[in-house]
């Protein structure tokens, strides 16, 4: 423990503790914001990187946000659950992605009014690129790479590659072949 | 409760309740009333303009904001740049989410009672040059959409998350993709809308 920084992280994941379930090991660098007052579960090793911008989880009344082990979540990122969200473990989510189960206003007709909420699903080993937007009804796959700014409404199946506005899906060039309990490289965030 | 966890949840609260379409806390009301005076000192603006969180203003050109134009508060602070020579006009009663960007090096027309959702670009300036953009009434531009120059939106249009849109959206109408392409409101009525 050498770095002020180091000790805002031990804090910070201290502040999480009083709010949600935690597992063990997890940090949080930067701001954190949480709110509402639904259900929140997070695994082990969890890193919330906000250094560049804080990360908002907003769990709406009865709500869970469920986040598995070893997920990285990347600054500016904004996940809103007014029914389920669930993250699978060994997860990378980009900077500044969005990830909303419900669109809180009507497309048509009365826009004050607040549509149903579907849950979003993100399974195991999946990546998300940065800026990516995943809107009520997006179950990604098991290790599925989205490329950066894409938007998913649906179900993407395991090991495809999502790009694109909405998004195009198409098989993994190389399925991920490696055993799934090696940590995954992440030095391309 | 540390002063900034204070402020973040003023913040957040506001969100849930304008969101929800219910009146925020007089307490906060007068708060934004206040950072709105002294944000937009300079410009012509309505009655009770509202900011409840941080907005980065450049008001070199001219920016003329319409009564109860509200801005919400959020991660990110939201950008309204007007600069020399450049024209901004936003409508009545329209809202801005967080973190959004809107800039007028030439003209930016925004309409009454429209939804600028989180992390929108409004930029009428590139490389090759500016064009004016044109939003109209009762627009809801969703998280992350990019409107470029010489876009215009129609009255009452959906320009729907991530989308880029660079010409012209009709009224009442979806605008989707990147490319946008423009869907009847209509036809996508039954989805979504319940």
């Amino acid at each position: 423990m050498s770095t002020l920084a180091d000790v805002w992280c031990l804090v910070r994941a201290y502040r999480l503790r009083l709010r949600a379930r935690v597992g063990r090991d997890v940090s949080v660098r930067g701001r954190l914001w949480i709110h509402g007052p639904g259900r929140l579960e997070i695994g082990d090793r969890v890193v919330f990187d906000a250094a560049t911008a804080p990360i908002e989880l907003h769990v709406g009344p009865g709500a869970v946000i469920s986040i598995g082990d070893d997920v990285y979540i990347g600054g500016g990122t904004s996940i809103e659950a007014q029914e389920a969200i669930t993250i699978g473990v060994r997860c990378i989510i980009g900077r500044f992605s969005k990830i909303i189960d419900n669109h809180f206003h009507s497309v048509a007709g009365n826009r004050s009014e607040r549509p149903r909420s579907v849950a979003v699903v993100i399974e195991d080993d999946v990546k998300l690129g940065p800026r990516s937007i995943l809107l009520p009804g997006a179950h990604v796959g098991r290790g599925t790479r989205v490329v950066s700014g894409s938007v998913i409404t649906r179900r993407v199946p395991p090991h495809s590659l999502a790009s694109g506005v909405p998004a195009v899906l198409r098989p993994l060039p190389e399925p991920d072949s490696g055993d799934p309990s090696e940590p995954l490289d992440r030095s391309d965030k | 409760m540390s002063l900034f966890g204070r402020l973040n949840r003023d913040a957040r609260f506001v969100f849930d309740r304008v969101r929800s379409n219910r009146r925020p806390p007089l307490r906060l009301q007068a708060m934004a009333r206040l950072r709105a005076l002294a944000l937009f000192r300079g410009c012509r603006s309505g009655e009770a303009v509202y900011a409840y969180g941080p907005v980065h203003v450049v008001a070199e050109g001219e920016v003329t904001l319409g009564a109860r134009v509200f801005f919400l508060g959020g991660m990110i602070p939201t950008e309204i740049k007007c600069f020399a020579g450049g024209e901004l006009s936003i409508g009545a009663q329209s809202g801005f989410n967080y973190g959004g960007s809107i800039e007028a090096h030439r003209q930016v027309k925004i309409g009454s009672r429209c939804m600028i959702g989180s992390m929108v670009t409004i930029c009428d300036h590139t490389a090759d040059g500016q064009a004016p953009i044109v939003i109209g009434d009762d627009v809801w531009i969703a998280h992350g959409a990019t409107i470029q120059p010489g876009a215009i939106v129609g009255n009452g249009s959906v320009v729907s998350a991530g989308s880029v849109v660079s010409g012209e959206v009709p009224p009442f109408s979806l605008a989707l993709g990147n490319p946008a392409r423009a869907l009847k409101l209509d036809l996508v009525r039954g989805r979504n809308s319940r």
